[in-house]
């Protein structure tokens, strides 16, 4: 296993990793969004504001996986 | 058998060579900008080439100028019912310290100044990649970690003046209570919170923007080189790309200076607003 097929192997993989768990996260977030504005109508804007910043909080962490690739297949 | 080996690895290096020599010629990543046009049409330029290297700077340059003049024209009329320039700027002004002193309580107005140029110059930054010719300076990590260094100096500035140094210690210690857990607190949670706050929080504050602003700018950059290349098939698509580029933008600048304003909030002194809650539960009780 030569560095190349190691480092696409590798970032791709990771990818594919972080993407599942940010999907797992991201899913709960706003199903618990939907929950509270099914109980809240009205506060649907105030509920939607703040489910957005957690959805951009879990998907920073997929982002560094991806920056990460990036770094990685540079040094291919 | 060692001249075999030798060719191998001089192959190999020749080809790791060759792939550096290859990025380092920096792959076409983004859309061009009008400084790397000009800079390729006039080789011989040095003014070009000085813009050219330091691109991203002139960008925020222009971001700073636009934003501060708004502002500035805002605060210069001062009558009394504002109309025009002077009440885009006071509602724009009006809308963060809502949510800061929403968020934050009174002790935020102070913080307010900071946090609104934070907000705007970021969200001015980011939708510079939208505009044809221009180029988002946050696009690359070095702008998002000056900001982010920039935040994390004025956080822990900002709660050393609110705390005094003593709390403050007390604070990046873990709020020990008594003589032992001091002793924890010293050896376990202080490396930790310096780590988590002068480490990680730059670093997850500018990596995050960074990730998302480039990923922007490189979707922009392939919707186009397929449109181009296959006689604007996925124009659609590009104009669906082209609003989730703007609303990734707008929520990235707000989470910016949502987490900047949290973690002042963190290192403000917050003790009795703890006695405030258990006063309001027991007579809820």
């Amino acid at each position: 296993m030569t560095p190349q097929v190691a480092i696409a192997l590798g970032s791709a993989l990771v990818l594919g990793l972080a993407a599942f768990g940010c999907a797992l996260g991201i899913g709960r977030a706003v199903a618990s969004a939907m929950d509270a504005t099914g109980r809240q109508p009205d506060a649907s804007g105030k509920i939607m504001v703040n489910m957005l910043l957690g959805c951009a909080l879990i998907e920073a962490l997929s982002l560094y996986a991806l920056v990460f690739a990036f770094a990685l297949l540079g040094k291919m | 058998m060692t001249e075999n080996s030798h060719a191998i690895t001089g192959t190999v290096e020749h080809a790791a060579h060759q792939t550096a020599h290859a990025s380092a010629h920096h792959e076409p990543h983004e859309l061009p900008n009008f400084i790397m046009l000009l800079a390729e049409r006039f080789h011989e330029s040095s003014i070009l080439k000085f813009l050219h290297d330091w691109q991203n700077i002139f960008f925020s340059c222009i971001a700073i100028l636009i934003v501060s003049s708004v502002l500035l024209l805002t605060a210069g009329k001062k009558k009394l019912i504002p109309s025009g320039i002077q009440n885009f700027g006071e509602a724009l002004v009006e809308g963060v310290e809502n949510f800061v002193v929403g968020m934050m309580g009174e002790g935020g107005r102070k913080h307010v100044p900071f946090l609104g140029t934070l907000f705007f110059y970021i969200l001015l930054m980011n939708f510079f990649g939208m505009i044809p010719f221009f180029k988002s300076p946050t696009a690359v990590w070095s702008t998002t970690i000056a900001l982010a260094v920039v935040a994390v100096i004025y956080v822990q500035v900002s709660g050393i003046r609110a705390l005094g140094f003593k709390k403050y210690f007390h604070h990046m210690a873990g709020s020990p209570p008594n003589a032992i857990a001091w002793v924890i607190g010293i050896l376990l949670i202080f490396p930790l919170t310096l780590i988590l706050e002068y480490l990680a929080v730059p670093l997850s504050l500018s990596l995050r923007l960074f990730a998302n602003i480039s990923s922007e700018d490189r979707l922009l950059y392939k919707f186009a080189l397929i449109n181009v290349n296959t006689n604007w098939v996925a124009l659609p698509l590009q104009i669906f790309a082209n609003a989730l580029v703007v609303l990734f933008s707008t929520i990235q600048a707000f989470v910016f200076t949502l987490l900047t304003s949290v973690y002042i909030f963190t290192l403000m002194p917050h003790d009795e607003h703890h006695e405030e809650h258990a006063e309001a539960t027991v007579h809820s009780n």
